[in-house]
């Protein structure tokens, strides 16, 4: 008999605050994308000794290993995967229960930026051919975006995985990219928890199908901005 | 979806793509669609040109599905887009086909489905700027704020197939609904013809499936409840609807229930049903919602159909009404009296009331949403009078003013409205001879209305005028529509005029047919004489200017010049401006230009009388 697959899906995301900080948001949807859990963190601020230890892997750390369980652990009900928009959030153990994936593009948008996204790459690529070492691309030190920038840049759109920034800690290998309707994005090759069990990419992609039939893969992290700014706003 | 060949002389072929089985039911169409015709019959008919024409032309836009409705606006006229030869369609498939090859040829990758613009992907995709639900300021809660922001758009909800709506909501509605939903007081203020009633409904059924609301009143004119019947089992089919009517057990029955998800009334029982909800001592139903259509009917604090409205236990309250403010920012007060009692007092001045009532009501114009509606050309005929007519009416005018004048201080708004009315009535025909410059000019344009195969509504404030009219104009084959029209016989009227190739003429009373109608088909609007205020005279006029409508729609307002009609003129001006002031925040107008009792005394240069009634007409 055919196991039933859970009827939630995680939305996994952090913006920047005013202060230089990051919080984290989380929201659970049901299968016609209505609200079922939010989940926020207070702004998280690494102190000077984490700056110095963790260098370039300070937010793998910060949105991996304090954010995601933090957020995801808060909730009971069995999700069918948490997808999020930033790469950061794959360093995330496998501990979390459910496998991550990463939003990394969507078809129209893509096209509406594609203008600027197209320079900023150019831009990067030549900085990187010029002075970083070949496996350094596109790896800066990890600040804290804006409000502003969070709002205005839609710094997750990649034209494929192989563009997706470099952040220690993450291994792109692990995930493959997929498309369902307009949303791309890159599902794990497979998932191994003790509370699931194995998953395979294509039972991970049909967890996540059904979902895009009343969402796509981007509007949830709008809410959950808009969201965070109000939770912010009341203190 | 229909096309046609290019030969118009000869029957030609129908191809029927696809169409939305529910607008297809003569019960829900206002117009017969070929598709209906077809299955009619059970074969494939000829159907004649002509007819086919009138009948796609005159067919509302909304009708067609959005791809299909959005490349008609495109077209350059509705019946050039369908009566282009159906061979272009052939082209356009063959050309996708070879499109199709060449792109396999040459290695190129094929567009997946998934990839591919395609109405029938069954995937969401949001628009750029999705629709979100707009959360109340009275809101305070951070969790029930959330509760608002966290909604999906309304795109999403209306993606999804188990909502499915006979044609795609335009962008303002999606705003009109996403207001809508979060409100615990609203006036949708919307101009005629722009979808109060869907985006109600709409948001009705939203509300239904979320489960915050599961016992919704409506209350409306009693002529328009068949008319809401129809258009929630039209974009609700889902909600089952109990019309509160019948003697009077019944309906004290129909008020008790505890389990009817939507019920309908009308104003003119709720004060006699007022026992009925709001039982002394008794057990009452508290409606999650009540909405009020036409609400300028509890615009009067003190009348009883106000009070009554405003004992209706609910957590919600919503009014619609096309004209918030007829007469004076005194209605405003009234209405919002049933939504939020309290919040406005009298005696404010328009800038403040607009600065407190702002953010309740959404009202939203023609001009500034439609951008697609054709315009709506409106022009004043101004009528000099026969001799003999003009006769008339000086010694009618002058015999009454004296008769006023000798009256002193007895003398009453009554005495004076009977005057004016008698002077408005001669301005139309002169009873003594039948003499009327108005019918003569009135004669000519329907000439060239009915021989161009338009239709035209003429409307009048009295039924006398009409019969009158209607004996006069006997040629154009007129249909009568007015208080006196037996309701059973009423939509029977309106089909006909609608479907009949040789009906041109229907002449309405404001009273009857001013609201809730829609002739979007009418290219031509005649207001006979002149209503007391222009909210109505734009109900009337939106009868035919609405959305679906195909064609410029021409109104005529007739004006008898040097007489009273001029003098009203100018008041019907300075109110339009006022109502203007207070929705969109214009500054510096007077506090009321309603018709005073000395405005009234004055349309004859007698002074008002001291310590008299102070009644505003309406």
């Amino acid at each position: 008999m055919e196991k039933k697959r859970p009827k939630y899906i995680g939305f996994l995301t952090s913006t920047g605050d005013a202060e230089g900080g990051v919080v984290g948001g989380f929201l659970i949807l049901n299968l016609v994308g209505r609200p079922v859990e939010f989940h926020c963190t207070a702004p998280v601020r690494p102190n000077r000794a984490q700056e110095i230890l963790f260098g370039s892997t300070l937010e793998g750390f910060m949105c991996g290993e304090q954010i995601a369980p933090a957020l995801v652990g808060k909730t009971k009900l069995e999700l069918a995967a948490v997808l999020t928009n930033k790469p950061a959030m794959l360093t995330a153990p496998s501990s979390l229960g459910v496998p991550l994936a990463l939003v990394f593009q969507h078809g129209e948008r893509v096209e509406a930026n594609g203008e600027a996204e197209e320079e900023r790459f150019e831009d990067d690529d030549q900085l990187a051919s010029d002075f970083l070492p070949e496996d350094a691309r596109k790896t800066r030190e990890y600040v804290a975006p804006t409000p502003e920038e969070d709002a205005n840049a839609k710094t997750f759109f990649y034209p494929s995985l192989e563009d997706a920034p470099f952040v220690p800690g993450v291994d792109y290998r692990k995930w493959r990219e997929t498309t369902i309707g307009v949303n791309r994005i890159a599902v794990p090759k497979g998932f191994l928890s003790e509370t699931t069990g194995k998953i395979s990419f294509e039972e991970c992609v049909a967890r996540i199908e059904p979902f895009f039939r009343a969402i796509d893969s981007v509007e949830p992290f709008e809410r959950i901005r808009l969201a965070v700014e109000e939770a912010q706003r009341a203190g | 979806m229909t096309r046609c060949s290019g030969d118009r002389s000869a029957p030609f072929r129908v191809v029927v793509r696809s169409w939305n089985r529910r607008v297809t039911t003569p019960k829900t169409l206002s117009v017969a669609c070929p598709h209906a015709l077809l299955n009619l019959e059970g074969k494939r008919m000829k159907i004649e040109t002509h007819s086919l024409r009138s009948i796609l032309t005159s067919m509302p836009q909304r009708v067609f599905s959005p791809p299909i409705a959005a490349r008609m606006r495109g077209a350059a006229d509705v019946e050039s887009f369908f009566f282009s030869p159906v061979d272009d369609l052939l082209k356009e498939k063959k050309e996708e086909k070879k499109e199709g090859q060449a792109r396999k040829d040459s290695g190129e990758e094929t567009p997946t489905q998934e990839n591919k613009e395609d109405a029938s992907s069954p995937y969401f995709e949001s628009p750029k700027d999705p629709t979100r639900i707009r959360v109340p300021s009275d809101v305070v809660k951070i969790e029930d704020r959330l509760g608002y922001i966290l909604q999906p758009p309304i795109e999403s909800w209306l993606g999804r197939r188990s909502l499915e709506t006979p044609f795609e909501p335009f962008g303002y509605q999606k705003q009109g609904i996403a207001f809508l939903y979060g409100a615990r007081c609203a006036v949708l203020a919307d101009e005629m013809g722009l979808g109060k009633t869907m985006q109600a409904i709409t948001t009705i059924r939203l509300l239904f499936r979320s489960g915050e609301c599961r016992n919704v009143l409506l209350v409306c004119p009693k002529p328009l409840v068949t008319n809401w019947s129809r258009e929630f089992e039209m974009w609700a089919p889902e909600i089952p609807i109990q019309v509160i009517e019948g003697k009077s057990e019944r309906r004290k029955w129909l008020w008790g229930l505890k389990n009817a998800p939507l019920r309908i009334a009308n104003y003119e029982l709720l004060s006699r049903d007022h026992d009925f909800f709001d039982p002394p001592g008794g057990a009452k139903v508290v409606f999650d919602l009540v909405v009020l259509d036409e609400s300028q009917r509890i615009k009067n604090k003190s009348n009883a159909t106000s009070i009554a409205a405003r004992a209706i236990p609910r957590r919600r309250s919503w009014a619609l009404t096309g004209t918030p403010v007829e007469n004076s920012a005194e209605d405003l007060v009234g209405i919002f009296e049933f939504l939020s009692p309290g919040y406005l007092e009298s005696g404010l001045r328009p800038a403040q009331i607009s600065k407190l009532v702002g953010e309740h009501i959404l009202r939203r114009t023609k001009d500034k949403v439609l951008k697609d509606l054709p315009p709506k050309l409106v022009r004043d005929a101004r009528i000099e009078l026969t001799d003999e007519q003009y006769e008339t009416y000086r010694i009618a005018q002058e015999e009454g003013e004296i008769r006023l004048n000798a009256m002193g201080d007895s003398v009453t708004l009554r005495h004076a409205f009977e005057l004016i009315l008698r002077l408005k009535q001669i301005c139309n025909y002169d009873p003594a001879t039948n003499e009327s410059a108005k019918l003569e000019r009135l004669e000519v344009d329907l000439e060239e209305i009915a021989a161009s195969g338009r239709k035209a509504i003429v409307f009048s404030q009295w039924v006398q005028t009409i019969n009158w009219l209607s004996s006069r104009l006997k040629r154009f084959k007129p249909l009568e529509y007015h208080g006196k029209t037996p309701p059973k016989d009423r939509d029977s009227v309106i089909e006909r005029f609608r479907n009949d190739p040789r009906s041109h003429v229907i002449l309405m009373s404001y009273g009857a047919g001013s609201v809730g109608l829609n002739l979007q088909f009418a290219e031509y609007v005649f207001l006979f004489d002149r209503w007391w205020n222009p909210a109505v005279e734009d109900q009337a006029i939106n009868r035919a200017h609405r959305i679906g409508a195909a064609r410029p729609v021409t109104v005529t307002r007739f004006l008898a010049v040097d007489t009273i009609e001029e003098k009203i003129d100018r008041i019907l001006t300075e109110k339009r401006m006022l109502s203007e002031a207070i929705l969109s925040d214009a500054k510096g107008l007077n506090y009321s230009m309603g018709l005073s009792q000395e405005e009234i005394f004055g349309l004859f240069n007698i002074k008002a009388p001291k310590g008299k009634e102070r009644r505003k007409s309406n």
